[in-house]
């Protein structure tokens, strides 16, 4: 089948082919003319004229020494007959050889053809010659014969024949002479006006040459050069991105053409840059849109009046107003309170009229009004959109209520921190006071020579500064100095220390029940999270009991078939377990909000009263001591929390060791602390415990001393914390020096994660200071008695 | 005589263009016609021309332009050497040379061998040809004379002519005289027989025994003159048929010289019929005798060329008369 359009489509002539054609015919033409002038005239004309002449030389040249030498010859014969004397053959035998051998040469091949060039009337004149030169050789070897057969009289008559030949030979080789010199002449005349016609020709056809050559140039410029060079103007202007470009085609030939083409091609690119355009303008539009829409800020885009044309889902879940809703009303109506919304317009129309205002094309924190007519705080960025004339106005609000309440509680623990780290240092110090009033106080109560008065003051001194170690240890828990890892917890104490707080601060409407069954029993754990899980759990349980009820915190162990724990699987054969209920009698949990509860940021409460990170901390701080939550919660007759955890078995030893009398040991002790009332109490109860005591104010003190003393010692105290050289740096050192020799850790941060660490650097125990003559007695008496065992 | 034997021959029509000089010794228009025949185009080969001297003027243009040239009679070595474009149908003088030296030397046993020759290729040709063949043999020529060409008939020229003969007889006393001459033939014989009777005479194929008598001839010199001739009659039919139509139509017997130029004219329209009837083709159709196709079968006998485009034919002596 036959495309129409190719089948229609018409070769234009190609004029430019015929005009390259018609100039290259022209210039061969041309070329040619000059060329046959000079070689079918000028070059044939002399060449001929040429060889003429020399022809005519030639011919004459050698016709005159032909003749010399047989006029020589004739001399010779003429004298050798008058001088009548004897023939000396030789000479003649000679002389007829050469006769001979001229004779052969005269009539070879050669001699005898004339050049054809030869001049006609030249011609006859030479051959004339040669045969009277011929005959001439003839009756000259007709003389030599003569002579040599002695017939003198043959021999004259011969020359006298040769004579009279001899002469016409030289009339015909003047003749020749005179004829070759004018044809010489008349051949230089004929040279002389073919020449001259030749260049008369040659100057005409030059001189038309000379005229065609603008004319030409012109033409070649006209056809060729000025298309090619605006063709090559115009390609420049398109590579560097103008598609603007239209060539004139004046002549329909093939750059003719190649200029519609280029013109097409130019048209062509013009539309797919626009349709690109177009596309590209549809497709950002569309992204922009898609943008907007996933954005997670509100994006709003509203007219010079404020009224508004774009509201973004964000928009519509950070305002409650759907973009149907919103879409034709005032920004500020929809989410400013009606306080500041008369601002927001004001600031508009400001940046129309003035071009700025406070509250465009910057960042501004303001209050944000809900559909609900809750209050939020808002980031708002207003920024004028114009196009075309019209000006519009991009609002990208983001609700920052969440943020900057997170910010205010991180702002709050930071303060919190800083003021624990403030108590911390204090408490430190004081626990050191305190280490040597009790030190002191147990060494005058256990004074044999002490009046049971002075004893009984020394037990109240005692008692007194237990309490306040106990209030030192409190303050390193608000310090959290003394939480961050596993310590041994008595969570009966931690118990009844928020049922303290609490019974302090709770509405006397909430009756707060105590029943603590811990049995003393210790738990590996933080204390500070432990009752912080704990206070919020009270916490919820206030909340949920506005009207007032009853608020039961009880601890108590988990038997092994208790159903709770059973429904825990992950607690399945892990040993015993304690556990921690808060019960209260308030509004329940709905069902549908259980599973929620423990998510963070979740609440019920109202805005501003939660935080909704309460009751994920207690799950997370159970998860961390390896236990269980255990929810209870019936709507209208309240809630039961259980929190399980597992028992540290090591409190049964340490349980085992309280209330055992201070007994009296032997062995020699290294004690190094850097705080002298410590260093000094501590010295004096080992010495009044029987041992002997050798003390360093650091540790470094403490590495030369065990280097140093002759005498090894059985035990070596060293304090924690010391400058120059802390306690575990000191320790390594003397393991270094004495490998076995038994290290104890003195610490006022007791944690288990030290302990274990502090095992590492090769102490064999840690007492928490500030430590009582009790306690000090058994684990030293302890840990000699497990060194005694190894040695032996 | 030709031209029935050609409508015999060729199947179409050919054109033939007879020519013949004027046997002068200064002419010249050899190498005119010659020039003038190479330029026509229909021209497609050349049979001639008679002698020596015009058969190499000519020959040497033919062989420039490229035209085949069937030389009938001339014998000079030089034509073969023209190149490959001309085809001489008589054995060169080298090969005559050497026949008449052979004759002489060995059949007459003769030792002074005189060679009288007209300085022209044909006669320097024989003389050359003469003098190789004995020099092959141990010998050399007693003397060698030039004389003039076709005189006889002059009174003065006949008495140099008679002056070199009997200088001649003087210097070598021969025993036998070789003419390389054309007309005077017969005159030279003459003279030699009275300059030294019982000289054998041996006359080349150009020499002519006219009947001019210029002196007293001996008794028996007849019996002592041979000339060589290119041909005889054979008993072939082609011979046959050549012998019948050239006494019909030219009412005398045929020579050597009609039939070579019989055999030439035929061997050409040979040619150019079976050759396609251009020049090459003329060429290498003759160039192909005695090597692809068989040797063409003339009157003078089988005709082929060598490489060097040397024939190969045979010589014969024949009585001539000396005298009237």
């Amino acid at each position: 089948m036959t495309n129409p359009d190719v089948s229609q489509h018409r070769t234009p002539p190609a004029t430019l082919r015929r005009s390259l054609l018609a100039m290259l015919v022209g210039t061969l033409a041309y070329v040619i003319i000059v060329a046959s002038i000079v070689v079918v005239r000028f070059i044939p004309a002399a060449n001929r004229l040429q060889r003429e002449s020399e022809g005519a030389q030639a011919e004459f040249s050698e016709s005159q020494q032909r003749a010399t030498v047989l006029n020589d010859n004739l001399s010779t014969l003429k004298s050798m007959l008058a001088e009548q004397r004897t023939v000396d053959m030789a000479p003649l035998e000679r002389m007829r050889r050469e006769l001979q051998t001229m004779e052969e040469q005269a009539r070879t091949l050669e001699r005898l053809a004339l050049p054809t060039e030869t001049r006609r009337d030249l011609r006859p004149i030479l051959e004339a010659n040669i045969r009277r030169e011929a005959r001439l050789r003839t009756f000259l070897l007709g003389a030599i014969a003569a002579i040599e057969v002695d017939d003198p009289r043959s021999a004259s008559q011969v020359l006298r024949a040769a004579d009279s030949v001899a002469v016409q030979a030289l009339r015909g080789i003047a003749q020749a002479a005179n004829l070759a010199l004018r044809d010489i002449h008349l051949t230089e005349q004929d040279l002389a006006q073919e020449a001259q016609s030749v260049s008369r020709t040659l100057f005409l056809v030059f001189f038309a040459g000379v005229l065609a050559l603008p004319v030409l140039v012109l033409y070649v410029r006209r056809r060729f050069y000025a298309p090619l060079a605006t063709l090559a103007h115009g390609l420049d202007r398109v590579s560097s991105g103008n598609l603007d470009v239209h060539l004139p085609s004046p002549h329909d030939d093939e750059l003719g053409r190649l200029a519609q083409h280029f013109n097409e091609m130019t048209a062509v690119l013009r539309r797919q840059k626009s349709e690109d355009a177009e596309r590209s303008e549809i497709e950002t539009a569309a992204r922009m849109r898609l943008m907007v829409a996933a954005a997670l800020d509100a994006v709003v885009v509203m007219d010079a009046g404020g009224v508004v044309r774009e509201w973004n889902p964000q928009a519509e879940a950070t305002f409650g107003w759907t973009r149907a809703e919103a879409t034709g009303r005032p920004l500020g109506d929809l989410i400013l309170p009606p306080d500041a919304r008369e601002g927001l317009h004001r600031a508009l129309r400001d940046h129309v009229s003035a071009g700025e205002s406070p509250m465009t094309g910057r960042l501004v924190r303001a209050q944000a009004q809900r559909r609900d007519g809750t209050l939020r705080s808002i980031e708002l960025t207003i920024t004028p959109l114009e196009r075309q004339g019209i000006v519009e106005f991009s609002a990208f609000i983001r609700d920052v209520t969440d943020s900057q309440r997170i910010e205010q509680e991180l702002r709050e623990a930071q303060k919190l921190d800083a003021l624990g780290q403030l108590a911390g240092g204090v408490a430190h110090d004081f626990n050191n006071l305190l280490h040597g009033i009790i030190g002191g106080a147990e060494l005058l109560r256990t004074n044999p020579d002490a009046t049971p008065e002075v004893r009984e003051d020394a037990s109240l001194i005692v008692s007194i500064a237990q309490h306040g170690a106990d209030l030192t240890r409190r303050l390193l828990t608000v310090a959290r100095r003394n939480h961050s890892g596993t310590d041994s917890v008595r969570i009966d104490e931690v118990a009844s220390e928020v049922v303290e707080v609490i019974s302090r601060t709770f509405d006397r409407k909430v009756r707060i029940a105590a029943d603590l069954n811990g049995g003393g029993l210790l738990i590996h754990g933080d204390r500070s999270q432990l009752s912080n899980a704990l206070l919020n759990l009270a916490l919820n349980a206030r909340d949920a009991m506005p009207e007032g009820g009853t608020l039961r915190i009880a601890t108590s162990v988990v038997a092994p078939d208790d159903p709770v724990r059973q429904r825990h699987a992950a607690l399945a054969g892990a040993g015993r377990f304690l556990q921690v209920v808060v019960q209260d009698t308030g509004a329940g949990i709905a069902p549908e909000v259980r599973t929620r509860i423990f998510e963070p940021f979740f609440t019920t409460k109202p805005e501003g009263s939660g935080t909704g990170l309460g009751l994920s901390m207690v799950y997370g701080t159970v998860q961390a001591h390896r236990g269980a939550v255990d929810l209870e919660s019936e709507v209208g007759h309240g809630t039961t929390f259980r929190l399980l955890l597992p028992v540290a078995e090591e409190t049964a030893t340490r349980d085992a060791a309280n209330g055992r009398q201070p007994s009296r040991g032997r062995g020699r002790i290294l004690l190094a602390d850097d705080e002298p009332v410590v260093r000094n109490v501590a010295a004096r109860m080992l010495r009044s415990l029987g041992y002997t005591v050798e003390v360093a104010s650091d540790g470094v003190e403490a590495v030369e001393r065990v280097r140093d003393d002759p005498l090894p010692f059985d035990l070596a105290i060293l304090d924690g914390n010391m400058p120059r050289m802390s306690g575990p740096e000191a320790a390594r050192a003397i393991k270094q020096l004495q490998p076995g020799l038994t290290l104890v850790l003195a610490t006022g941060t007791y944690r288990r994660t030290v302990e274990d660490r502090f095992a590492s650097d090769g102490f064999a125990s840690a007492l928490a200071k500030p430590f009582g003559m009790e306690a000090l007695s058994h684990e030293v008496e302890r840990l000699l008695a497990l060194r005694r065992q190894s040695a032996s | 005589m030709i031209g029935p034997a050609l409508d015999s021959i060729a199947g179409r029509r050919m054109e033939i263009s007879r020519w013949r000089n004027s046997q002068g010794n200064l002419d010249v228009s050899a190498a005119e016609r010659a020039a003038e025949l190479v330029s026509m185009s229909r021209v497609v080969g050349v049979v001639g021309h008679a002698g020596s001297r015009d058969a190499l003027l000519a020959g040497a243009i033919y062989q420039a332009h490229g035209v085949p040239d069937l030389v009938p009679v001339a014998t000079s070595r030089k034509l073969a050497a023209l190149g490959g474009w001309v085809f001489p149908l008589a054995p060169d003088d080298s090969a005559e040379g050497a026949f008449l030296s052979a004759y002489a030397f060995d059949s007459l046993h003769a030792r002074r061998i005189v060679v009288l020759y007209v300085g022209d290729e044909y006669g320097m040709g024989i003389r050359d040809g003469v003098r190789a063949a004995l020099r092959a043999r141990g010998a050399d020529l007693a003397d060698d004379v030039l004389v003039p060409h076709s005189v006889c008939w002059m009174p003065q020229m006949v008495e140099v002519q008679r002056l070199l003969v009997r200088a001649a007889v003087r210097r070598s006393d021969p025993e036998v005289v070789v003419l390389a001459v054309g007309n005077d033939g017969g005159c030279l014989a003459q003279m030699v027989a009275v300059a030294r009777p019982g000289t054998w005479v041996l006359g080349a194929d150009g020499a002519e025994f006219v009947t001019k008598r210029v002196g007293q001839v001996p008794t028996g010199a007849e019996a002592r003159t041979r000339r060589v001739v290119l041909w005889q009659p054979g008993a072939d039919a082609a011979n046959a048929t050549f012998m019948e139509r050239a006494r019909r139509v030219m009412r005398r017997a045929p020579n050597p010289t009609d039939a070579l130029t019989y055999d030439a004219y035929l061997l050409l329209a040979t040619a150019v019929r079976e050759g396609g009837g251009t020049r090459a083709g003329v060429r290498a159709w003759l160039e192909s005798l005695g090597k692809t196709r068989p040797p063409f079968a003339g009157v003078s006998g089988p005709i082929s060329f060598d490489h060097a485009h040397r024939v190969g034919g045979r010589l014969y002596l024949e009585s001539v008369p000396v005298a009237p």
